[in-house]
């Protein structure tokens, strides 16, 4: 009897209190200009989400997500992170996509102390203690990648990019490197965002002949510029870009030139178990025709790291969050995804890829081991980064 | 405390059995103490991970910085710079090489080594195998050096290899951090330091905060096996030797951590010792953690605990059973002598007494025992005597009821369904003329009793009453020895349990034979009763089928008798007229009058004729009605005009009384032959230049009545009724009127079987009113008029036509042939036979053929088929020319595909009409 009414007791002890949801906010552009990017990263965040919620949630608790629309405006971005934290207080963040967003919300969790989650490849030169960066630093993608186009095409090297932010930077990291390993720059060239104004550029590249171009351009000007290369006949020209992934591929048709490359550390075609899983399941999800990338894979990577956080932490506070995120590890569909606890980003493999036509990659060249991230390079030290950074030039 | 009673012994018991819920209770606070003590044993053990991987990150770290800080050190770019300039000032670098030695034996490192940018190994405080070499090309360009070095080229990044064994440093496992050297913002080379794997020993293997078993475990992957890199506690000299291989299923935590896994949890180690553990991930010498304590060691405690918990239960469990026994002992006593009291006593031992043992409540018990005991003792002398009393008086009873089943024929019975025993009285031993000194009751003595036909009926009226939970009731014979039969009428019922089985049955038996007898005397009679009138039903029956046939034969006879007459009479009609019509020997007056006599007479029987046959078909039920909405005034208008000749003769004049339209529901034809049947009469029975009035009038309810009021004679009241009969006709001073006797007749049933009525009202001496009524018709289903061209012109042909017509008749083919020969232009063939005409039709190819149907051997539908199958044939028009006249045989006809059908006798005017249409 005494038994039986001190069990009756302990399960309405355990029942009788709701179990209250864990939140996490994501801000990521629904609309505007970087909507075709960023929705593919909401989708990988809900399934990663979902994942966890099937295993029983976090802490005894569910996981819901609050998503709101960036807007594709910086200004937005911040406002709306910052209600997020004030308003629905969420347990962390996930979002932004480009630098500017990036640094429009970097003040924000810096000064709330919380914790967001950056999925995409940069140009480095930023450590906040306030954001886990998933994306690959400049060492993890575009030098290693400069320099396998180095030993596999040439030394004349052409740069193109987009004119904002990303490109520059990492165009001054690829001379500064082309400087110390004996590279030379035929060319330098950069297209304002959206246009697609390529035809002098073509000529350029034409009359130059480049052994390779290093091309950072972002959305559809590179439509523009495959197109061109093509339409003057310089399909077989080496080429090697570093800001489009497989859905870009294959709606801007990089899949026509004979000798293009992408560097990532994640490609979809990746064999191996986990990532078999990982693609079959956001298939299944979200439709058979979808196509993932590398952002997508580290915006699910992110969840992930932060769930395995939150239960080390056995807390939701960003702080104790933000201190078991740096020990983390998980095994995912890139291979080991490790926290970098010096510079808050992840251990990454440096990949090469040989675009098919359908879009897709075929892994050509892989880095021996995951690469230790290094937000500024260390050929230099940080100080001089930074003058360098100002100057614009090497 | 007063233990001699039963509530402080129950209350000492109930506490002895307390340990119970204890053990409960116990097991509760043990589960909730071991997932506390687990927990924080995961968690202690998940920090001291997270501290021992924050060592060993922050101890390579530093390798990183001091490779990079001596990589930009004066020496290091002056040693290579020397090197590469060819200038080597062994003064200089003796200075050098002095600076490095300080620094390797200050912080501990085993080597360190300078590579020029071509892989030249040129400087080195060990001096081993590799000096000298290059690592692009020598015998060490493989290994992990080599790699780190060209790696640490090309990204301009500091790298720290893998633990691998390195040849020159005598094959031991060797971990190398390699920094670029630059000159000017140009690499000129690397400096590669060679760890001393010992003071890495040192870190990992603290074992602070592990307690005894506990212990830090490194591993790393080599090939497909897991290699471990440090020493290990159950293994001897583990250090790089020791090997599992992946997918192994001791090493679990390790082999996830080594894929980058993170965690922690209870589970097996490398030697399958069961553990608490977590394991970690290093990314920078890509190795796998587990911080790991034995089980038994980190739950000592709760076992300690769980071990004094059950020991202290299993006593005090024990004590509680051995007092519980102790005291149930002491209680039963005094109840097991009370029981063996109560079993003497129930054995009839009435003077047995119970002792007086135990405590108060047991002594008590026995007391109210004893007392109830002598109670009862007295109690059954008194029923001894009571019992002898009532055994009188139920065998007075038991006598009374024998004489009374003897008297009645009555017996009765009962089974004990439950031992078997069955219970006759005397009065069913004396019905079944049985001995009761002899034979016991029994129910096999019951079945042998009964005729063997009826015992299997009574036998499932018994079970089907014990089934049903019902009474019974079956009367049966019984057969006695001597072959007389008895009839007795049982009647039973069964008493049930709860469970719905019987217990026991009773019933009566009661001799009914006279009864029974009686009853089937009576029934004998009754049957032959039956028996008789059936037989008197059947005859009357045949009777009437015998009447049915008659009268059938007759409609028969009428029918074939008419069909007969038609054709002599066609050929009578037929000549007739051409005799009328013959240009070219006109007739003497005289002979032209005789000829219109034949033809009168010859139509007068004509009309009988055809009047026998519709009432024959009326009777015979074949009379087929088209119905259609016919105008009435129209249709009387039509019939006056074809009786003017008729009113003319006799000056009678004809008045139409019409009010509107009136249309009626009606066969048009026999409509027509009614009102020229009624109109005909009030003409012929009026007396000269009398009138004879028609009226037409809408009388309600959608009936339509038609009036023909003449000024005759008027006809007798009691000649009324006879009116409508067939044959009948009323006055001999009517002889000189032409009449068939049947006009009346036919019309009363064809207005009857148009759903109409006919009827008469006359005054003598004033006139007859002779009446139809019909239903009226819809307006909108009135038909449009169509005119009718009759009008038969005398035609000649352009060219010449022949004809073949195939007859078996020889009047009938006269006729024709007659009719033809007044058209020159035409030409007849003629056959008797349907297959001589065949033959003529092949080889003549005629324009139009004439058919008659019924022919001797093939017969007109065949001819036709034939005709119209061969393709010599097949388009030539084809008439039936039969004496078929029937509605039925005009559609027959015109479906097998005649072009048209004439019946016989004859109309000239429509065959030379119809020739006309066929052959322009």
């Amino acid at each position: 009897m005494g038994v039986v009414l001190i069990t009756v007791f302990i399960v309405c002890r355990y029942y009788a209190i709701p179990v209250q949801p864990i939140k996490i906010g994501v801000v990521h552009s629904l609309t505007g200009t970087m909507a075709v990017s960023e929705k593919p990263l909401v989708d990988a965040i809900h399934l990663a989400v979902e994942e966890i919620n099937n295993q029983g949630g976090l802490l005894g608790q569910p996981v819901e997500i609050v998503v709101v629309d960036g807007q594709s405006n910086s200004a937005v971005f911040a406002r709306e992170a910052e209600r997020l934290i004030e308003q629905e207080r969420v347990s962390v963040l996930f979002g932004c996509w480009t630098s500017d967003c990036r640094k429009k919300v970097k003040p924000v969790v810096e000064k709330h102390r919380h914790l967001l989650f950056y999925p995409v490849q940069y140009e480095g030169m930023e450590q906040s203690p306030h954001i886990l960066y998933t994306g690959s630093a400049p060492n993890q993608q575009v030098v290693p990648g400069v320099r396998w186009a180095m030993q596999t095409f040439g030394r004349r090297v052409y740069l193109l990019g987009s004119d904002y932010v990303f490109p520059r930077t990492a165009n001054l990291i690829i001379a500064d490197f082309l400087y110390a390993s004996g590279g030379e720059i035929v060319g330098e060239h950069y297209l304002p965002l959206g246009s697609n104004d390529v035809q002098a550029i073509i000529q350029d590249i034409a009359q130059k002949k480049p052994d390779v171009v290093l091309n950072t351009l972002n959305g559809d000007s590179n439509a523009a510029f495959f197109s061109a290369l093509i339409k003057a006949g310089l399909n077989n020209q080496p080429l090697v870009s570093f800001s489009v992934e497989e859905s870009g591929m294959l709606a801007w048709q990089g899949g026509q030139l004979t000798r293009h490359y992408g560097v990532w550390s994640y490609f979809q075609s990746l064999p191996g178990e986990e990532n078999q899983r990982f693609v079959a399941a956001y298939q299944a999800r979200f439709g058979a025709d979808r196509v993932v990338s590398d952002p997508v894979e580290a915006a699910y990577v992110g969840v992930k790291l932060w769930a395995q956080a939150v239960q080390d932490a056995n807390s939701i506070e960003p702080g104790p969050v933000n201190s078991t995120l740096l020990r983390q590890s998980i095994k995912s569909p890139s291979g080991i995804a490790s926290v970098d606890a010096d510079t808050r980003h992840l251990w990454k493999m440096m990949r090469v890829g040989k675009v098919r036509p359908d879009g897709q990659f075929k892994q050509v060249f892989a880095s021996s081991a995951a690469l230790r991230p290094q937000p500024w390079p260390t050929y230099r030290n940080r100080g001089a980064w930074q003058t360098l950074l100002e100057r614009g030039r090497p | 405390m007063n233990l001699s009673k039963i509530i402080p012994r129950l209350m000492l018991g109930f506490l002895l059995l307390s340990p119970l819920p204890l053990a409960g209770l116990a097991c509760l606070y043990l589960q909730a103490f071991e997932n506390t003590l687990q927990q924080l044993e995961l968690e202690k053990l998940s920090s001291l991970a997270d501290k021992r991987a924050d060592q060993i990150n922050t101890y390579v770290n530093e390798r990183l910085m001091d490779a990079r800080l001596l990589a930009k050190s004066f020496a290091a770019v002056n040693v290579l710079q020397a090197h590469g300039n060819k200038q080597a000032d062994p003064a200089q670098e003796q200075d050098h090489r002095d600076y490095f030695h300080t620094l390797l034996e200050i912080v501990g490192y085993y080597d360190l080594l300078l590579i020029d940018a071509d892989g030249n190994v040129v400087f080195s405080i060990l001096h081993e195998a590799d000096l000298g070499t290059n690592l692009n090309t020598g015998p060490y360009r493989d290994t992990v050096l080599a790699n780190a070095y060209r790696e640490s080229i090309a990204l301009l990044d500091t790298q720290i290899t893998q633990a691998q064994a390195y040849a020159p440093s005598a094959g031991k496992p060797a971990i190398f951090v390699v920094a670029p050297v630059f000159k000017d913002g140009k690499v000129i080379g690397s400096l590669a330091l060679q760890m001393d794997l010992d003071k890495l020993a040192a870190v990992t293997g603290d074992t602070t905060g592990l307690g005894r078993t506990g212990e830090t475990v490194l591993a790393q992957i080599d090939g497909n096996q897991v290699l471990y890199v440090g020493a290990l506690r159950h293994i001897p000299d583990a250090a790089f030797r020791y090997r599992v291989p992946l997918g192994d299923k001791v090493a679990k935590p390790m082999q996830s951590a080594l894929f980058g896994g993170h965690g922690k949890g209870i589970t097996h180690d490398y030697v399958g010792q069961k553990i608490i553990c977590a394991w970690r991930y290093l990314p920078a010498l890509r190795w796998g953690m587990v911080v790991k304590i034995d089980n038994a060691e980190a739950f000592a405690p709760l076992y300690q605990l769980q071990k004094i918990t059950w020991v202290t239960l299993t006593v005090l469990l024990l004590l509680a059973g051995i007092a519980a026994l102790l005291m149930g002992r002491a209680l039963v006593l005094p109840i097991r002598q009370l029981i063996a009291a109560t079993r003497q006593i129930a054995a009839g031992e009435l003077e047995r007494r119970a002792p007086l043992a135990g405590c108060s409540e047991f002594q008590q018990l026995a007391l109210a025992f004893n007392t109830m005991t002598e109670q009862l003792q007295f109690q059954y002398q008194n029923l001894e005597r009571q019992v002898e009393q009532r055994t009188a008086e139920i065998s007075l009873a038991m006598k009374q009821l024998n004489e009374a089943q003897y008297i009645a024929q009555v017996g009765s019975w009962e089974l004990d369904l439950i031992n078997g025993v069955l219970i006759w009285t005397d009065e069913v031993f004396h019905l079944f003329e049985l001995d009761k000194a002899k034979f016991a009751a029994s129910y096999e003595a019951f079945l042998n009793a009964i005729h063997p036909e009826d015992r299997d009926a009574v036998n499932a009226a018994y079970r089907h009453s014990l089934q049903t939970q019902e009474s019974y009731e079956i009367t049966h014979r019984l057969l006695m020895p001597d072959g007389r039969i008895k009839y007795v009428t049982e009647r039973g019922v069964s008493c049930f349990n709860a469970a719905g089985e019987p217990i026991r049955s009773v019933g009566t038996v009661q001799d009914v034979t006279l009864l029974k007898q009686t009853e089937m005397a009576l029934k004998q009679l009754n049957d032959e009763l039956e028996e008789r009138v059936q037989q008197r039903t059947e005859l009357l029956y045949q009777a009437k089928e015998e009447a049915d046939r008659a009268n059938g034969a007759k409609s028969e006879f009428l029918s074939r008798m008419s069909h007969e007459l038609r054709t002599p009479m066609n050929a009578i009609m037929g000549f007739a007229q051409l005799l009328e019509t013959d240009d070219e020997t006109p007739l003497t007056l005289d002979q032209a009058d005789n000829v219109a006599e034949i033809r009168h007479a010859g139509r007068h029987l004509l009309e009988l004729i055809n009047e026998i046959l519709d009432l024959a078909r009326i009777e015979t039920g074949r009379l087929a009605l088209s119905m259609e909405p016919v105008e009435v005034p129209l249709l009387i208008t039509e019939c006056m005009g074809l009786l003017q000749p008729l009113t003319l003769e006799r000056s009678i004049e004809l008045m139409l009384d019409k009010d509107g339209v009136s249309t009626v529901q009606a066969d048009r034809l026999r409509l027509r032959q009614i009102l020229l049947n009624l109109l005909s009469n009030a003409i012929k029975y009026n007396c000269d230049k009398g009138r004879v009035l028609i009226s037409c009038r809408v009388i309600g309810s959608g009936r339509v009545r038609i009036a023909l009021c003449d000024s005759g004679r008027g006809i007798a009241a009691d000649a009324l009724p006879r009116l409508f009969k067939p044959f009948e006709r009323i006055e001999s001073a009517y002889d000189g009127i032409e009449g068939t006797g049947i006009g009346l007749a036919l019309s009363k049933r064809l207005i009857e079987a148009m759903g109409g009525s006919i009827g008469v009202e006359s005054v003598v001496g004033t006139g007859s009113t002779f009446w139809i009524e019909l239903a009226e018709a819809n307006i909108e289903d009135y038909p449009p008029a169509h005119a009718d061209s009759d009008t038969v012109t005398q035609s000649t042909y352009a060219t010449a036509r022949t004809l073949l017509y195939i007859e078996d008749n020889p009047a009938n083919l006269r006729l024709v042939q007659k009719i033809i020969s007044t058209h020159t232009e035409l030409s007849l063939l003629d056959a008797r036979t349907g297959e001589e005409g065949l033959k003529l039709a092949m080889a003549h190819h005629p324009d139009l053929i004439m058919l008659d149907i019924n022919l001797p051997g093939m017969n007109g539908f065949d001819v036709l088929r034939h005709l119209h199958e061969d393709p010599i044939t097949c388009d030539i028009p084809v008439i039936a020319i039969s004496a078929n006249a029937m509605e039925r045989d005009i559609k027959k006809g015109l479906a097998a595909g005649f072009t048209d059908y004439l019946t016989k006798p004859l109309d000239i005017q429509k065959f030379l009409a119809l020739l006309d249409t066929l052959l322009k």
